[in-house]
């Protein structure tokens, strides 16, 4: 098997809140093969968009005690270390955002913003060549009268033309890596789902992967081939798409999805988790998951269970799975 | 209000200013317990003396022992700024929530108000009114306080804007609520915070701008002591004696600086974006 | 007079905002006893000013809305206090619906106090409804940024409750819940309508939802309703493209990719402009040129089944 494009190993995050350190993120690995689009999926609090912006070397200023290391493209990085993430991003590693809002810049068009985005990586190319290439990424990510809207400001676009336009400014960028943190959130459904087919017809284009960081295991389960499941900071399961969404191992996977996906979906008696994801300072002795565990037993609430990987790559932390 | 006097508390100058805030309003509750003579006592034969154990900051022109006048000066320049910027806030308040609630003829016509008023500066503004109505510590208070209005109307206005469409107010709306109820026990409670920062970063400026009048003799009228006054007189004498100056400009210099330090860390204490993630 | 059995109505409702935005264009919809209806639509669908003219919240600028019989827009004073006993609110974002600087006990009193409930009756009312939605009684104390965003919703619940209304009108019910507490809040919501007898006006875009929560739906396209009928028919053969379209794009667990996700091509129009003929014929697939030009009737397809659409016999027969 080819080496993957990213590997991220047991990455630690701790945020200082009011004089305690929160654990956001305990340990996480995971990998995201080449080509690929990864799913990143759990309850806000799960550590998930921290995860994201760890490799984006973006953690807030109360981010503490960041550890982990990562390979990526054949090299290794450390994750404390932001001088050096900071070199990858926005060239080898972008992201876009659930507000496109907060991340154009008001006054500019969005030629100008687009042409801006190139110059380091293209110092050789003319402005009107630069100009030329953004119009033909716009197009690319499905946006119609291209030379029109380069001249135009970001508050003449829509919510759904605005996160285009953030996604063609990460494409121009050429990364190997695009993650997208709720990107398609605070958009209508009929938008979100064809910005999402752009971006499945966009993994080809960009020779690299996606991370795609989402609440909605609708979406994943639609455009994802793989998908990690995180709970309260930790990786409890991981496996392609299809073995997850159809045999998922741990009781968090399937009660999750269980929420999402009725066995009984003509009734009108709804599941739900009891319960929340615990803000934790210290880790229970047991699985995080215990407290709200519909199959815990004894054993759960005293020893950290295992990661239990078959060959084909689905893996589990859990006594049962 | 214990966790904001907290908050100012771990500035160093928030510190400072709170303590500056304490001792004036203490020395001003105090003054004629803890002055060692009346603030108005004649002593001819130790006039423009230096400080001495019987007299701490010395004496003035007429022999009157000058710390007891700087303390009966705090009296006054405590009484009449708080008096000017609590008639202010609420003319301003009312005002401002008049402005932003009411229909866009009335608000027009409240903005062109406050236009007006803000075109001059406020002690020239002052000083007009006064040479106009006449002095006497009632106009005083009155004439200066309306210069405050606007800032305080604005700030209101701005306030009641923000949130007159808040998730809240329409769920008040929903329940039926008049807009008596809707203004007194909804909008008002919100918008007070700002309008106290404002009126704390606004007692400094009042204190110099009743020390200035009273400094061009149509203040606080004699023979009542304001540190304006006693700064004029000690400024006849300069020649003779610098004490009765460095008295009044040394009173004057703690109580704008305490309270400005007091004011900045008490509107960075309430800024929720300085608290941190919570 | 509207028919009996319907605790609202609405007819030819139009809402037109100061800035001359025609939000709400021709709006006919019926809600019945203990009945839930959803409300579906993008944004600027015009979903949320039909929900706020119902409350009076929004002015109606054209058109009759019935609540419990009567004709809102014609209401007394008196008669507003009533309508607001009858129809309630509970609102998308649930901690800054509730007044900050309240406790919660007094945020709880004060629609009692509003319409003249005598102050000995307060503790009792408020206790009902707390035991009807499992809120502990210490929460009473507390100020709103206090409680968790799950006792807020509860507590907003509480206060539409405590005016024994007939009628709940939802905002987005679950707009930002995990997957995962969504249930809670639903099972409430149904548990509610059983014991109290409650109708609920459920606006959501949240398609999962209101499959499973409402017994008719309608579907809103730039201010008009294009599609209305009892939900488990419109889910199972929509008669609107627009309908059709709003379905697919609804992200439900797939990972075998075995439906189509996406059929509505383009973007919302502006309400400012809306586009000739049926407005939603830019984007359907199956628009031809007399679309662009005739604007469609509604037309009764089924028993208490609307759709507005020229093509509507051939999607229902497909």
């Amino acid at each position: 098997m080819a080496s993957p494009l990213l590997a991220l190993e047991e990455l630690s995050v701790g945020f200082r809140v009011g004089g305690e350190v929160l654990k956001a993120l305990d340990g996480i690995s995971l990998t995201i093969p080449s080509n690929r689009i990864v799913g990143v999926v759990g309850e806000s609090g799960s550590g998930k968009s921290t995860v994201a912006l760890a490799l984006m070397g973006l953690l807030p200023s109360n981010a503490t005690s960041v550890v982990g290391r990562m390979a990526f493209d054949g090299k290794r990085y450390d994750l404390a270390n932001r001088v050096e993430l900071e070199r990858l991003r926005g060239d080898r590693i972008a992201m876009v955002f659930q507000d496109p809002m907060t991340a154009l810049n008001p006054v500019f068009t969005i030629g100008t913003q687009l042409v801006d985005a190139q110059r380091r990586k293209q110092p050789g190319l003319r402005v009107a060549e630069l100009r030329e290439r953004a119009r033909v990424i716009l197009g690319r990510v499905g946006m119609t009268d291209t030379a029109e809207r380069l001249g135009q400001f970001p508050h003449e676009l829509s919510g759904g033309m605005r996160q285009r336009v953030m996604i063609a400014m990460a494409l121009l960028a050429e990364p190997r890596l695009l993650i997208a943190d709720e990107a398609t959130t605070a958009l209508d459904v009929t938008i979100e789902a064809q910005i999402m087919t752009e971006l499945e017809t966009l993994r080809g284009a960009i020779e690299g992967s996606i991370l795609l960081v989402s609440h909605s295991l609708g979406l994943v389960s639609q455009i994802c081939d793989e998908v990690v499941v995180l709970y309260a900071g930790r990786v409890v399961e991981s496996a392609t798409t299809h073995d997850l969404f159809t045999g998922a191992r741990h009781p968090y996977t399937k009660a999750l999805i269980s929420c999402e996906r009725p066995s009984e979906p003509e009734t009108r008696r709804f599941r739900s988790i009891p319960g929340s994801v615990p803000r934790l300072v210290d880790r229970p002795k047991g699985c995080i998951f215990a407290a709200r565990c519909p199959s815990a037993m004894d054993r759960c609430r005293s020893e950290v269970p295992p990661w239990r990987g078959t060959e084909s790559g689905h893996g589990a932390a859990c006594w049962l799975a | 209000m214990r966790i904001l006097l907290a908050r100012i508390w771990q500035w160093p100058t928030g510190r400072l200013g709170l303590m500056c805030v304490a001792l004036i309003l203490l020395v001003a509750l105090l003054a004629p317990v803890i002055a060692p003579y009346g603030p108005n006592a004649i002593d001819v034969k130790n006039r423009l003396q230096g400080p001495s154990f019987t007299h701490w900051l010395g004496t003035d022109h007429l022999g009157r022992d000058l710390l007891s006048r700087v303390m009966d000066g705090t009296r006054v320049a405590v009484l009449v700024s708080i008096a000017v910027i609590a008639i202010a806030a609420t003319i301003g308040l009312l005002l401002g929530m008049i402005a932003a609630l009411a229909p866009r003829r009335i608000e027009r016509i409240v903005l062109v108000i406050f236009d007006i008023i803000s075109a001059f500066p406020s002690t020239i503004l002052a000083l007009a009114l006064i040479a106009l109505f006449g002095t006497g510590v009632a106009n005083l208070v009155l004439l200066v306080s309306l210069a405050f209005v606007p800032q305080f109307g604005r700030i209101a206005r701005a306030q009641t804007l923000a949130i007159r469409n808040a998730p809240f107010i329409e769920a008040e709306r929903v329940l039926g609520a008049s807009h008596g109820r809707i203004v007194l026990s909804h909008v008002l409670p919100n918008i007070l915070g700002p309008v106290f920062v404002l009126a704390s970063m606004n007692i400094p400026v009042v204190i110099t701008i009743e020390a200035g009048l009273s400094f061009l003799g149509i203040g606080v009228p004699p023979p009542l002591a304001s540190w304006g006054s006693m700064l004029r007189d000690g400024y006849t004498y300069l020649n003779q004696s610098v004490w009765p100056t460095i008295g009044a400009a040394g009173a004057l210099t703690l109580a704008t600086l305490g309270s400005t330090l007091f004011g900045e860390a008490l509107r960075d204490a309430t800024d929720p974006k300085l608290q941190g993630v919570s | 007079m509207t028919s009996s059995g319907h605790i609202a109505e609405v007819r030819n409702l139009d809402v037109v905002y100061g800035n001359g935005l025609h939000a709400v264009v021709g709006a006919s919809l019926s809600i019945g006893q203990r009945e839930t209806v959803g409300l579906v639509g993008e944004s600027g669908s015009g979903k949320s000013s039909l929900a706020k003219a119902l409350v009076g919240l929004q002015r109606i600028s054209r058109g009759q809305a019935f609540v419990d019989g009567r004709d809102v827009a014609a209401l007394n004073r008196e008669g507003k206090g009533q309508l607001r006993r009858t129809v309630q609110m509970i609102f998308q974002d649930p901690v800054s619906s509730l007044s900050p600087r309240m406790t919660i006990g007094r945020l709880l009193a004060e629609p009692l106090a509003i319409h003249g409930v005598p102050r000995s009756e307060h503790r009792e009312r408020i206790g009902r409804v707390l035991e009807a939605l499992g809120v502990r009684l210490e929460l009473l104390e507390k100020y709103p940024h206090q409680v968790s965003g799950g006792q807020a919703r509860r507590i907003g619940i509480a206060r539409a409750l405590v005016l024994e209304p007939k009628l709940i009108i939802a905002d987005e019910p679950t707009a930002g819940l995990d997957v995962s507490v969504q249930g809670d809040l639903l099972n409430l919501m149904v548990r509610l309508q059983d014991r109290l007898g409650l109708a609920y006006l459920i606006v959501s875009h949240n398609l999962g939802v209101i499959r499973r929560m409402t017994d008719r739906v309608a579907v809103m396209y730039l201010g008009r309703i294009v599609e209305e009928g009892p939900t488990p028919a419109l889910f199972q053969v929509p008669g609107h493209p627009y309908t059709q379209g709003l379905i697919a794009a609804n992200p439900v667990i797939d990972p075998d990719r075995t439906r189509k996700r996406e059929l509505l091509k383009g973007e919302i129009p502006s309400l400012r402009q809306p586009p000739s003929g049926c407005r939603f014929h830019p984007r359907c697939r199956y628009a031809d040129a007399f679309c662009s030009e005739q604007e469609p009737e509604q037309l009764e397809v089924a028993p208490r089944r609307h759709v507005a659409c020229h093509r509507a016999e051939l999607l229902l027969s497909e």
